[in-house]
């Protein structure tokens, strides 16, 4: 008997490759398709691509960004340039505003510090208004 | 097969083609140290506690998978590999509870370590999971070897229950999704355990005697036999301790289990002491 | 002092991923004429004009692209290592956004060079934005037959995870395994992806086979020195008045960078100049005697201890205590270690303890032991270098706290 979710998930996935090399593009396919990837998806990914769940929760628990619910993403870059650039204070502030933020490894846009992702897109020289306003738009 | 002539700590090797460094060491002398290597498994190359340094590499070399090369120069004692032994024992040392790990204790007392040196923080103390009839997992134990992992997966028995999740200091084992192993893909052939070298995985038989006081290691006899449930002729130690049965394993050279076994070999014996429970027939 | 080579200059309007871009840079040039060359002038092309991997480890170009041509086994693979993430570096980003079609040219030219038939460009799943662009790129490409021979190109998304740029990482990524790196030898150009010969190249360095493809070896060399041809781009970041991505010949002062009017322009009025760390998180901190005395070339750098590394320049004035940007680096160090060994899983989580307690910084010995633990026994290059920036202060102590005021 196949869940609900996994046969939306098989049908995401249809035309791919079903081996393991196909594991990290069905987890983003899943998370770009149906919002995010959690416990239930896993296991019908696994399913899919016939591996063993346990290997899929090994690979998928290694990456930091798959997002298990469908919140918005807030992430605030915390080394060292956007740190100096007062990002703490901008988490602070993001918090404040009610999003749900956490703090995140470079960001790669210390030429623009502090920096942010809101969901998928960036934000530089961030502001808790810019960030607000990303978060808005994105909804 | 050619032969591959080598220099160990300044004297001259010669080891059949495809040796490694560790064993073209225990030729000359005395093979580095090891902790994750296993005879049976693929090298994780993960503890670090055999590294020895080759003349032209940067960085140190794990011994137990390099492969030895012609005129290779190879020092086993030198300032930098001591220091990374020492660092490496203790490291484990500040995080795991080894006081069932010989491995890691002998590689503290043969470097000078001090296990309380690098102990400035977070440990891997955590919850014993005891969940099933058939073994306990205390990872407050476990040096993250990726043994347990190999036996369940490729190296052996194919099930692929287990698993390194997370990453970092928070890398740890799962069945997946935290899950618990009498809800996991796990066949309980207990080979992860057999493979164990630290006690975090350990038959609930001992680990009970253990939290009793019962369990006396030098009072424990082992007697060998086949094991009688089907044709494949499985090699059995029985480890007894009072004249009871309290762990079963297979001897790692045995040329049919190199010591893996199924669930039945391993702690389906319960039959054969069963008869002392039986009321006296009259 | 500033250059235009891998980078556009501002002239250059066209769409970054329109075949008229490819057309305006050259690049068109590029792929048709090798077509006509045979992947041996091709290699040797490439190795004349002296390129050095720009990931990191300068690594010879030309010579790894001969190591993968001449391997034996088949199929062999073509990366492009887009998973830029090491603190303080942002040339891909900027590279792949500004000009996507350089390093694609690259790219397809090596794939034609060494007989790869399939590559994949791995982006980090920060940078979508530039995956977006990128993509668009391919298409055109695609779409205009310079796909030769048959040759498929894919977009790998990372999905957060530093490590996963480690060359033997990224292709367990790939694979669908966990992104830790893997025991070298055997080396990628040997066994790389999926165990097959493969060539695994930085964004930069395939921007430059682009370049120097258009052109010549002899216009190539014509910048940089004899030892080290060519430009660089640098990620200027911090305390300069213009941070950003600059191009650069090898061999210029490397203070210049930093206060030339076109490039860095200097600290902020009234500002003292403390520190600059190059090459990255897993860089060297130099002191500002040191920055008057090197030039921005390998062997000059060398000299003092230092690497282009990932070609990052952070830059701190004396308003910055470097004790605070040591214990941030030891924390982006212990976020990113996979876990695999032993020196980096504990050691990474253990250096950054120690710094954050109290009189970290104090005890010595063992910092050092536990650096050279990290340097001598780790497996791969995150474990090995997480060290370094604290050791080049360490053995600095005129940048320490307590020498400053």
């Amino acid at each position: 008997m196949r869940t609900e979710t996994e046969q939306q998930v098989r049908s995401i996935l249809e035309g791919m490759p079903r081996e393991r090399a196909s594991l990290l593009p069905a987890l983003w396919t899943v998370v770009d398709q149906m919002g995010w990837v959690d416990q239930e998806r896993m296991e019908a990914v696994a399913a899919v691509l016939n591996l063993p769940v346990a290997d899929v929760y090994g690979v998928a628990s290694f990456y930091a960004m798959l997002p298990s619910d469908g919140r918005t993403q807030v992430r605030v870059c915390d080394d060292v340039l956007c740190h100096l650039a007062g990002s703490e204070r901008l988490l602070d502030a993001v918090r404040a505003q009610g999003l749900d933020a956490v703090a995140w490894p470079c960001l790669g846009r210390c030429d623009q510090a502090p920096a942010a992702l809101v969901n998928a897109s960036p934000v530089v020289r961030a502001t808790a208004e810019k960030v607000q306003r990303a978060a808005q738009g994105g909804e | 097969m050619a032969d591959i002539t080598l220099t160990i700590d300044g004297v001259r090797v010669t080891v059949p083609e495809g040796s490694t460094v560790r064993e073209a060491c225990g030729q000359s002398g005395e093979a580095p140290p090891v902790l994750c290597f296993h005879d049976n498994l693929t090298p994780a190359n993960a503890c670090r506690a055999c590294v020895v340094e080759v003349e032209g590499s940067r960085a140190l070399v794990a011994s137990c998978s390099r492969k030895a090369e012609q005129d290779m120069v190879v020092h086993t004692q030198s300032e930098r590999v001591l220091n990374a032994r020492r660092v490496v024992g203790e490291l484990l040392a500040s995080t795991s509870d080894v006081s069932l790990a010989p491995g890691v204790q002998d590689l503290l007392s043969q470097n000078a370590g001090d296990p309380a040196r690098y102990r400035t923080g977070a440990t891997w103390e955590q919850q014993v999971l005891d969940d099933n009839g058939l073994y306990v997992r205390d990872y407050a134990k476990c040096i993250l070897c990726y043994r347990c992992v190999e036996a369940c997966g490729e190296d052996a028995q194919n099930t692929f229950a287990i698993t390194v999740a997370g990453r970092g200091f928070e890398a740890h084992i799962d069945a997946g999704f935290g899950r618990s192993m009498p809800d996991s893909d796990c066949v309980f052939c207990g080979n992860c355990v057999a493979v164990c070298p630290t006690g975090a995985l350990i038959d609930r038989s001992e680990y009970t005697l253990r939290q009793t006081g019962a369990w006396q290691e030098e009072a424990v006899s082992t007697t060998e036999t086949v094991c009688s449930y089907c044709g494949v002729g499985c090699d059995l130690e029985l480890h007894v301790l009072d004249n009871r049965i309290v762990k079963v394993t297979s001897p790692m050279d045995h040329p049919v289990t190199h010591g893996m076994l199924c669930v039945k070999g391993r702690y389906a014996y319960q039959y054969v002491q069963i008869e002392d429970e039986m009321p006296e027939r009259a | 002092m500033r250059e235009y080579r891998l980078l556009p200059p501002e002239s250059v309007r066209s769409h970054p991923a329109s075949y008229e871009r490819l057309v305006e840079r050259g690049f068109e040039r590029a792929l048709n004429r090798t077509q006509s060359l045979s992947p041996k002038t091709i290699i040797q092309e490439v190795s004349d004009a002296g390129i050095l991997g720009r990931g990191g480890a300068a690594f010879p170009t030309g010579r790894k692209w001969a190591s993968v041509a001449e391997a034996p086994f088949r199929p062999k693979y073509v990366v492009m290592n887009a998973d830029e993430s090491e603190p303080g570096t942002f040339k891909d980003r900027v590279l792949l956004m500004d000009d996507p079609l350089g390093a694609l040219t690259g790219m397809i030219i090596a794939a034609r060079a060494v007989g790869a038939h399939k590559g994949y460009v791995y982006i980090r799943g920060e940078y979508q934005d530039v995956e977006a662009r990128v993509a668009e790129a391919l298409r055109m490409l695609e779409t205009r037959g310079f796909l030769a021979d048959g040759l498929t190109i894919e977009i790998r998304r990372g999905a957060g995870a530093y490590i996963a740029g480690e060359e033997t990482a990224l292709f367990n990524s790939i694979e669908g395994r966990r992104p830790e790196p893997r025991v070298k030898p055997p080396f990628p150009t040997v066994h790389g992806l999926f165990g097959k010969p493969t060539l695994i190249q930085n964004v930069e360095t395939l921007a430059n086979v682009a370049v120097l493809l258009s052109e010549s070896v002899q216009w190539f060399r014509e910048k940089g020195t004899d030892r080290t041809p060519g430009t660089k781009l640098v990620c200027l970041s911090g305390a300069v008045q213009n941070p950003g991505v600059y191009e650069v010949a090898f061999g210029v002062p490397l203070k210049e960078i930093l206060f030339s009017e076109e490039l860095g322009g200097g600290l902020a009025s009234g500002r003292a100049l403390r520190a600059v760390l190059l090459g990255g998180a897993a860089g060297t901190f130099l002191t500002p005697q040191e920055l008057d005395e090197v030039q921005y070339d390998y062997p000059s750098l060398r000299s003092i201890g230092a690497s282009i590394g990932s070609g990052a320049a952070m830059v701190f004035d004396d308003t910055v205590a470097l004790e605070d940007v040591l214990k941030l680096l030891a924390h982006f160090f212990a976020d990113e270690s996979c876990g695999q060994c032993v020196p980096c899983r504990v050691g990474t989580r253990r250096m950054m303890e120690i710094l954050e307690s109290p009189d970290g910084f104090d005890d010595a010995e063992r910092l050092r032991d536990l650096g050279r633990a990290m340097q001598d026994a780790s497996i791969c290059g995150l474990g090995q270098t997480a060290p370094l920036a604290l050791l080049s202060y360490m053995d600095r102590p005129t940048l320490w706290k307590r020498s400053a005021v």
